[in-house]
Protein backbone atom coordinates (compact mmCIF):
# COMPACT_ATOMS: atom_id res chain seq x y z
CA UNK A 1 0.00 0.00 0.00
CA UNK A 2 1.44 3.59 -0.78
CA UNK A 3 2.69 4.78 2.30
CA UNK A 4 0.83 8.30 2.84
CA UNK A 5 -2.79 6.14 2.40
CA UNK A 6 -0.92 3.26 5.18
CA UNK A 7 -0.22 6.45 7.54
CA UNK A 8 -3.91 7.84 7.07
CA UNK A 9 -6.13 4.47 7.74
CA UNK A 10 -3.88 4.15 10.60
CA UNK A 11 -3.85 7.27 11.82
CA UNK A 12 -7.71 7.26 11.41
CA UNK A 13 -8.22 4.22 13.03
CA UNK A 14 -6.37 5.22 16.43
CA UNK A 15 -8.06 8.81 16.53
CA UNK A 16 -11.17 7.39 15.82
CA UNK A 17 -13.49 10.83 15.34
CA UNK A 18 -16.91 8.78 15.31
CA UNK A 19 -16.45 7.68 19.48
CA UNK A 20 -15.34 11.13 20.09
CA UNK A 21 -18.76 12.55 18.39
CA UNK A 22 -20.68 11.87 21.15
CA UNK A 23 -18.68 13.31 23.55
CA UNK A 24 -18.35 16.14 21.80
CA UNK A 25 -22.28 16.55 20.95
CA UNK A 26 -22.35 16.52 24.78
CA UNK A 27 -19.98 19.08 25.35
CA UNK A 28 -21.69 21.52 22.30
CA UNK A 29 -25.54 21.06 23.62
CA UNK A 30 -26.40 23.92 24.47
CA UNK A 31 -24.49 25.91 21.76
CA UNK A 32 -26.23 27.04 18.32
CA UNK A 33 -25.52 25.50 15.10
CA UNK A 34 -23.04 27.87 13.95
CA UNK A 35 -21.40 27.88 17.05
CA UNK A 36 -21.00 24.10 17.24
CA UNK A 37 -19.29 24.39 14.08
CA UNK A 38 -17.09 26.45 14.82
CA UNK A 39 -16.34 24.20 17.80
CA UNK A 40 -15.76 20.97 15.20
CA UNK A 41 -13.46 23.23 13.50
CA UNK A 42 -11.48 24.38 16.65
CA UNK A 43 -11.20 20.81 17.82
CA UNK A 44 -9.98 19.08 14.82
CA UNK A 45 -7.66 22.02 14.16
CA UNK A 46 -5.69 21.80 17.62
CA UNK A 47 -6.04 18.05 17.68
CA UNK A 48 -4.38 17.86 13.99
CA UNK A 49 -1.86 20.50 15.40
CA UNK A 50 -0.97 18.91 18.08
CA UNK A 51 -0.19 15.82 16.19
CA UNK A 52 2.26 17.35 13.67
CA UNK A 53 3.82 18.88 16.54
CA UNK A 54 4.08 15.71 18.51
CA UNK A 55 5.54 14.27 15.11
CA UNK A 56 8.19 16.81 14.58
CA UNK A 57 9.40 17.31 18.31
CA UNK A 58 7.12 14.90 20.57
CA UNK A 59 10.47 12.16 20.65
CA UNK A 60 13.10 15.25 21.67
CA UNK A 61 10.40 16.74 23.91
CA UNK A 62 9.66 13.76 25.87
CA UNK A 63 13.39 12.87 26.07
CA UNK A 64 14.58 16.56 27.16
CA UNK A 65 11.69 16.03 30.27
CA UNK A 66 11.91 12.66 31.19
CA UNK A 67 8.68 11.84 30.64
CA UNK A 68 7.22 8.16 29.17
CA UNK A 69 4.81 7.89 26.79
CA UNK A 70 2.70 5.85 29.63
CA UNK A 71 2.74 8.33 31.82
CA UNK A 72 1.16 10.79 29.82
CA UNK A 73 -1.37 8.28 29.36
CA UNK A 74 -1.89 8.68 33.24
CA UNK A 75 -1.96 12.14 33.45
CA UNK A 76 -4.62 12.07 30.24
CA UNK A 77 -7.04 9.35 31.56
CA UNK A 78 -6.91 11.73 34.82
CA UNK A 79 -8.40 14.43 33.06
CA UNK A 80 -10.92 12.92 30.71
CA UNK A 81 -12.05 11.84 34.16
CA UNK A 82 -12.41 15.16 35.67
CA UNK A 83 -14.17 16.08 32.39
CA UNK A 84 -16.87 12.91 32.51
CA UNK A 85 -17.73 14.14 36.52
CA UNK A 86 -18.92 17.48 34.40
CA UNK A 87 -20.43 16.20 32.29
CA UNK A 88 -22.79 13.88 34.85
CA UNK A 89 -23.48 15.84 37.19
CA UNK A 90 -24.21 18.76 34.57
CA UNK A 91 -21.82 21.47 35.70
CA UNK A 92 -18.75 22.97 34.79
CA UNK A 93 -15.80 23.65 37.07
CA UNK A 94 -14.63 26.75 34.90
CA UNK A 95 -16.19 29.94 35.79
CA UNK A 96 -16.70 31.95 31.91
CA UNK A 97 -18.45 30.19 29.62
CA UNK A 98 -16.63 31.27 26.96
CA UNK A 99 -13.43 29.98 28.80
CA UNK A 100 -15.04 26.61 29.88
CA UNK A 101 -16.26 25.73 26.41
CA UNK A 102 -12.33 26.49 25.19
CA UNK A 103 -10.83 24.46 28.06
CA UNK A 104 -13.47 21.53 26.98
CA UNK A 105 -12.94 21.61 22.87
CA UNK A 106 -9.25 21.24 23.69
CA UNK A 107 -9.73 18.29 26.28
CA UNK A 108 -11.63 16.58 23.28
CA UNK A 109 -8.82 17.52 21.00
CA UNK A 110 -6.03 16.24 22.89
CA UNK A 111 -6.15 13.26 24.71
CA UNK A 112 -9.40 12.40 23.54
CA UNK A 113 -8.52 12.73 19.64
CA UNK A 114 -5.04 13.04 19.66
CA UNK A 115 -4.15 11.02 22.41
CA UNK A 116 -1.01 8.77 23.12
CA UNK A 117 -2.42 6.21 20.95
CA UNK A 118 -2.18 9.21 17.83
CA UNK A 119 1.27 10.43 19.12
CA UNK A 120 3.36 6.95 19.34
CA UNK A 121 1.48 5.75 16.35
CA UNK A 122 2.65 8.73 14.34
CA UNK A 123 5.57 8.57 15.96
CA UNK A 124 6.33 5.05 15.02
CA UNK A 125 4.85 5.30 11.30
CA UNK A 126 7.55 7.87 10.47
CA UNK A 127 10.33 6.05 11.81
CA UNK A 128 9.50 3.79 9.33
CA UNK A 129 7.92 5.97 6.33
CA UNK A 130 9.51 8.92 6.70
CA UNK A 131 7.88 11.90 8.20
CA UNK A 132 6.55 14.15 4.97
CA UNK A 133 3.79 11.17 4.56
CA UNK A 134 3.32 10.72 8.47
CA UNK A 135 2.80 14.42 8.50
CA UNK A 136 -0.04 14.71 5.59
CA UNK A 137 -1.15 11.84 6.85
CA UNK A 138 -1.99 13.79 9.78
CA UNK A 139 -3.69 16.68 7.72
CA UNK A 140 -5.70 14.34 6.01
CA UNK A 141 -6.97 12.04 9.02
CA UNK A 142 -7.51 15.70 10.87
CA UNK A 143 -9.77 16.68 7.84
CA UNK A 144 -11.60 14.00 7.94
CA UNK A 145 -12.06 14.12 11.62
CA UNK A 146 -13.31 17.30 11.41
CA UNK A 147 -16.04 16.21 8.92
CA UNK A 148 -17.07 13.71 11.15
CA UNK A 149 -17.40 15.98 14.13
CA UNK A 150 -19.58 18.41 11.43
CA UNK A 151 -21.99 15.38 12.31
CA UNK A 152 -23.11 17.02 15.19
CA UNK A 153 -25.06 19.45 13.69
CA UNK A 154 -27.68 17.27 12.17
CA UNK A 155 -27.39 14.71 14.80
CA UNK A 156 -28.44 17.07 17.46
CA UNK A 157 -31.29 17.98 15.15
CA UNK A 158 -32.34 14.58 15.22
CA UNK A 159 -32.28 13.69 18.57
CA UNK A 160 -33.32 17.13 20.16
CA UNK A 161 -32.75 19.46 23.29
CA UNK A 162 -34.32 16.93 25.66
CA UNK A 163 -32.64 13.78 23.76
CA UNK A 164 -29.06 15.67 23.71
CA UNK A 165 -29.86 16.28 27.72
CA UNK A 166 -30.16 12.65 28.77
CA UNK A 167 -26.98 11.57 26.01
CA UNK A 168 -24.60 13.73 27.85
CA UNK A 169 -25.17 12.42 31.03
CA UNK A 170 -25.12 8.59 29.32
CA UNK A 171 -21.86 9.88 27.86
CA UNK A 172 -20.17 10.98 30.88
CA UNK A 173 -20.13 7.95 32.43
CA UNK A 174 -18.92 6.28 28.93
CA UNK A 175 -16.28 8.77 29.18
CA UNK A 176 -15.48 7.84 33.05
CA UNK A 177 -15.11 4.45 31.77
CA UNK A 178 -12.36 5.55 28.82
CA UNK A 179 -10.68 7.64 31.14
CA UNK A 180 -10.46 4.70 33.90
CA UNK A 181 -8.96 2.84 30.27
CA UNK A 182 -6.40 5.34 29.75
CA UNK A 183 -4.93 5.39 33.31
CA UNK A 184 -4.95 1.09 33.32
CA UNK A 185 -3.04 1.14 30.06
CA UNK A 186 -0.56 3.88 30.99
CA UNK A 187 -0.16 1.97 34.45
CA UNK A 188 0.13 -1.47 32.85
CA UNK A 189 -2.65 -3.30 34.64
CA UNK B 1 -31.16 -16.55 41.45
CA UNK B 2 -33.72 -15.35 43.93
CA UNK B 3 -30.53 -13.64 46.35
CA UNK B 4 -29.21 -11.89 42.81
CA UNK B 5 -32.86 -10.12 42.03
CA UNK B 6 -33.14 -8.94 45.32
CA UNK B 7 -29.85 -6.86 45.37
CA UNK B 8 -30.47 -5.75 41.87
CA UNK B 9 -33.91 -4.63 43.52
CA UNK B 10 -32.17 -3.30 46.72
CA UNK B 11 -29.61 -1.39 45.09
CA UNK B 12 -31.83 -0.14 41.89
CA UNK B 13 -34.16 1.48 45.13
CA UNK B 14 -31.15 2.47 46.53
CA UNK B 15 -30.15 4.25 43.53
CA UNK B 16 -33.30 5.78 42.64
CA UNK B 17 -33.94 6.93 46.18
CA UNK B 18 -37.34 7.17 45.93
CA UNK B 19 -37.92 9.10 49.10
CA UNK B 20 -36.22 11.93 47.40
CA UNK B 21 -38.75 12.11 44.89
CA UNK B 22 -41.80 13.75 46.29
CA UNK B 23 -40.87 17.03 47.69
CA UNK B 24 -38.64 17.69 44.05
CA UNK B 25 -41.80 16.47 42.31
CA UNK B 26 -44.16 19.08 44.57
CA UNK B 27 -41.90 22.10 43.79
CA UNK B 28 -41.79 21.30 40.27
CA UNK B 29 -45.33 21.29 39.65
CA UNK B 30 -46.32 23.92 41.97
CA UNK B 31 -49.58 25.17 40.84
CA UNK B 32 -50.60 22.17 39.03
CA UNK B 33 -53.82 20.93 38.89
CA UNK B 34 -53.86 17.05 40.54
CA UNK B 35 -55.18 15.86 37.09
CA UNK B 36 -52.09 17.26 35.05
CA UNK B 37 -49.68 16.24 37.72
CA UNK B 38 -50.56 12.49 37.26
CA UNK B 39 -50.23 12.95 33.69
CA UNK B 40 -46.76 13.81 34.61
CA UNK B 41 -46.13 11.28 37.02
CA UNK B 42 -46.60 8.45 34.79
CA UNK B 43 -45.36 9.87 31.92
CA UNK B 44 -41.87 10.69 33.80
CA UNK B 45 -42.04 7.08 34.84
CA UNK B 46 -42.67 5.82 31.72
CA UNK B 47 -40.03 7.46 30.03
CA UNK B 48 -37.68 7.01 33.37
CA UNK B 49 -37.83 2.65 31.98
CA UNK B 50 -37.66 3.38 28.57
CA UNK B 51 -34.35 5.11 29.11
CA UNK B 52 -33.66 1.95 31.76
CA UNK B 53 -34.55 -0.43 28.95
CA UNK B 54 -32.13 1.08 26.65
CA UNK B 55 -29.13 1.07 28.69
CA UNK B 56 -29.37 -1.94 30.07
CA UNK B 57 -30.25 -3.88 26.14
CA UNK B 58 -27.57 -1.73 24.52
CA UNK B 59 -24.66 -0.46 27.41
CA UNK B 60 -22.64 -3.73 27.05
CA UNK B 61 -22.52 -3.14 23.14
CA UNK B 62 -21.65 0.42 23.95
CA UNK B 63 -18.65 -0.37 25.94
CA UNK B 64 -17.50 -2.87 23.11
CA UNK B 65 -17.33 -0.32 20.23
CA UNK B 66 -15.65 2.22 22.66
CA UNK B 67 -13.21 -0.74 23.92
CA UNK B 68 -14.22 -0.41 27.35
CA UNK B 69 -13.24 -3.52 29.92
CA UNK B 70 -16.26 -4.31 32.49
CA UNK B 71 -13.79 -3.42 35.22
CA UNK B 72 -12.61 -0.21 33.99
CA UNK B 73 -17.03 0.83 33.67
CA UNK B 74 -17.10 -0.72 37.09
CA UNK B 75 -14.66 1.80 38.66
CA UNK B 76 -15.68 4.42 36.47
CA UNK B 77 -19.45 3.81 37.53
CA UNK B 78 -18.34 3.31 40.95
CA UNK B 79 -17.00 6.44 41.26
CA UNK B 80 -19.60 8.36 40.03
CA UNK B 81 -22.03 6.94 42.14
CA UNK B 82 -20.13 7.56 44.97
CA UNK B 83 -20.00 11.35 44.21
CA UNK B 84 -23.91 10.34 44.09
CA UNK B 85 -24.11 8.79 47.64
CA UNK B 86 -22.48 11.40 48.89
CA UNK B 87 -24.92 14.51 47.66
CA UNK B 88 -27.46 12.07 49.05
CA UNK B 89 -25.93 11.27 52.38
CA UNK B 90 -25.04 15.01 52.85
CA UNK B 91 -28.40 16.54 51.39
CA UNK B 92 -26.39 18.78 48.71
CA UNK B 93 -26.79 19.32 45.47
CA UNK B 94 -23.21 19.85 42.97
CA UNK B 95 -25.31 21.10 40.17
CA UNK B 96 -26.59 24.34 40.30
CA UNK B 97 -30.67 25.30 39.62
CA UNK B 98 -32.25 23.15 37.49
CA UNK B 99 -33.61 24.30 34.03
CA UNK B 100 -37.18 24.52 33.86
CA UNK B 101 -37.85 25.50 30.21
CA UNK B 102 -39.03 22.24 28.88
CA UNK B 103 -41.75 19.77 29.38
CA UNK B 104 -40.95 18.47 32.87
CA UNK B 105 -41.61 14.92 32.37
CA UNK B 106 -38.95 14.10 30.14
CA UNK B 107 -36.00 16.79 31.79
CA UNK B 108 -35.80 17.37 34.87
CA UNK B 109 -38.20 14.24 36.22
CA UNK B 110 -37.51 11.38 33.79
CA UNK B 111 -33.88 12.19 33.71
CA UNK B 112 -31.71 12.86 35.95
CA UNK B 113 -34.00 13.16 38.72
CA UNK B 114 -35.63 9.24 37.91
CA UNK B 115 -33.15 7.56 35.43
CA UNK B 116 -29.62 10.04 35.82
CA UNK B 117 -26.54 8.55 35.50
CA UNK B 118 -26.17 6.97 38.58
CA UNK B 119 -28.93 4.77 38.04
CA UNK B 120 -27.54 3.97 34.57
CA UNK B 121 -24.58 2.92 35.68
CA UNK B 122 -26.45 0.67 38.52
CA UNK B 123 -28.92 -0.90 35.39
CA UNK B 124 -25.72 -1.52 32.78
CA UNK B 125 -23.63 -3.11 35.59
CA UNK B 126 -26.80 -5.23 36.78
CA UNK B 127 -27.44 -5.93 33.31
CA UNK B 128 -23.55 -6.83 32.50
CA UNK B 129 -23.05 -9.28 35.93
CA UNK B 130 -26.69 -10.86 36.10
CA UNK B 131 -28.25 -10.27 32.52
CA UNK B 132 -31.18 -7.69 31.20
CA UNK B 133 -34.12 -9.87 31.95
CA UNK B 134 -33.71 -9.77 35.43
CA UNK B 135 -32.91 -6.67 35.57
CA UNK B 136 -35.38 -4.92 33.58
CA UNK B 137 -37.87 -6.72 36.06
CA UNK B 138 -36.48 -5.03 39.08
CA UNK B 139 -36.59 -1.55 37.13
CA UNK B 140 -40.04 -2.04 36.40
CA UNK B 141 -41.00 -3.18 40.09
CA UNK B 142 -38.25 -0.05 41.16
CA UNK B 143 -39.99 2.09 38.78
CA UNK B 144 -43.68 0.85 40.44
CA UNK B 145 -42.91 1.86 43.58
CA UNK B 146 -41.70 5.32 42.10
CA UNK B 147 -44.38 5.72 40.67
CA UNK B 148 -46.41 4.81 44.17
CA UNK B 149 -44.21 8.03 45.35
CA UNK B 150 -44.89 10.97 42.88
CA UNK B 151 -48.50 9.76 42.60
CA UNK B 152 -49.03 10.25 46.25
CA UNK B 153 -46.25 12.87 46.72
CA UNK B 154 -48.73 14.64 48.72
CA UNK B 155 -50.01 12.45 51.04
CA UNK B 156 -46.52 11.14 51.80
CA UNK B 157 -45.16 14.16 52.51
CA UNK B 158 -47.76 15.10 54.73
CA UNK B 159 -47.74 11.04 56.22
CA UNK B 160 -43.94 10.91 56.69
CA UNK B 161 -43.44 14.85 57.24
CA UNK B 162 -40.43 16.34 55.65
CA UNK B 163 -38.36 15.53 58.68
CA UNK B 164 -38.32 11.79 58.06
CA UNK B 165 -37.92 12.01 54.45
CA UNK B 166 -35.18 13.65 54.51
CA UNK B 167 -33.68 11.18 57.41
CA UNK B 168 -34.62 7.97 54.94
CA UNK B 169 -33.26 10.23 52.11
CA UNK B 170 -30.03 10.61 53.77
CA UNK B 171 -29.67 6.68 54.76
CA UNK B 172 -30.16 5.89 51.22
CA UNK B 173 -26.94 7.77 50.11
CA UNK B 174 -24.77 6.13 52.94
CA UNK B 175 -25.93 3.01 51.62
CA UNK B 176 -25.30 3.67 48.09
CA UNK B 177 -21.68 5.03 49.44
CA UNK B 178 -21.19 1.35 50.16
CA UNK B 179 -22.43 0.19 47.06
CA UNK B 180 -20.40 2.47 44.87
CA UNK B 181 -17.28 1.37 46.92
CA UNK B 182 -18.35 -2.40 46.62
CA UNK B 183 -18.81 -1.59 42.88
CA UNK B 184 -15.33 -0.18 43.04
CA UNK B 185 -13.46 -2.73 44.57
CA UNK B 186 -14.75 -5.57 42.38
CA UNK B 187 -13.40 -3.24 39.45
CA UNK B 188 -10.23 -2.95 41.15
CA UNK B 189 -10.27 -6.61 41.94
CA UNK B 190 -10.46 -7.63 38.45
CA UNK B 191 -6.74 -5.51 37.48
Amino acid sequence: MDPLLRAFVALFVIMDPFSSLPVFMSLTKNLRARERARAANKAALVAGATLVFFTIFGPILLEALGITVTSFQVAGGIMLFLVAIQFVLGISFAKEENQKLDVAVVLIAVPLITGPGAMTTAIILSATLGLVPVILAVLFASFATLLVLRLANPLHNFIGVQGAEIMSRLMGLLLGAIAVEFIRNGLGV
Amino acid sequence: MLREFAFALASLIVVYNPFSKPPMFLSLTSGMSEHEREIIANRSVVLAGLIGLLVALFGSVLLEILSVRMSSFKIAGGLMLLIFGVQFGFGLSLNGDKKRKYDIAAVPLASPLLTGPGAMSTIMLLALEYGAPLTLVALALCLLLCLVFLRFSKIICALLGEQIMEVMSRVMGVILVAFAVQFVTSGLSAL
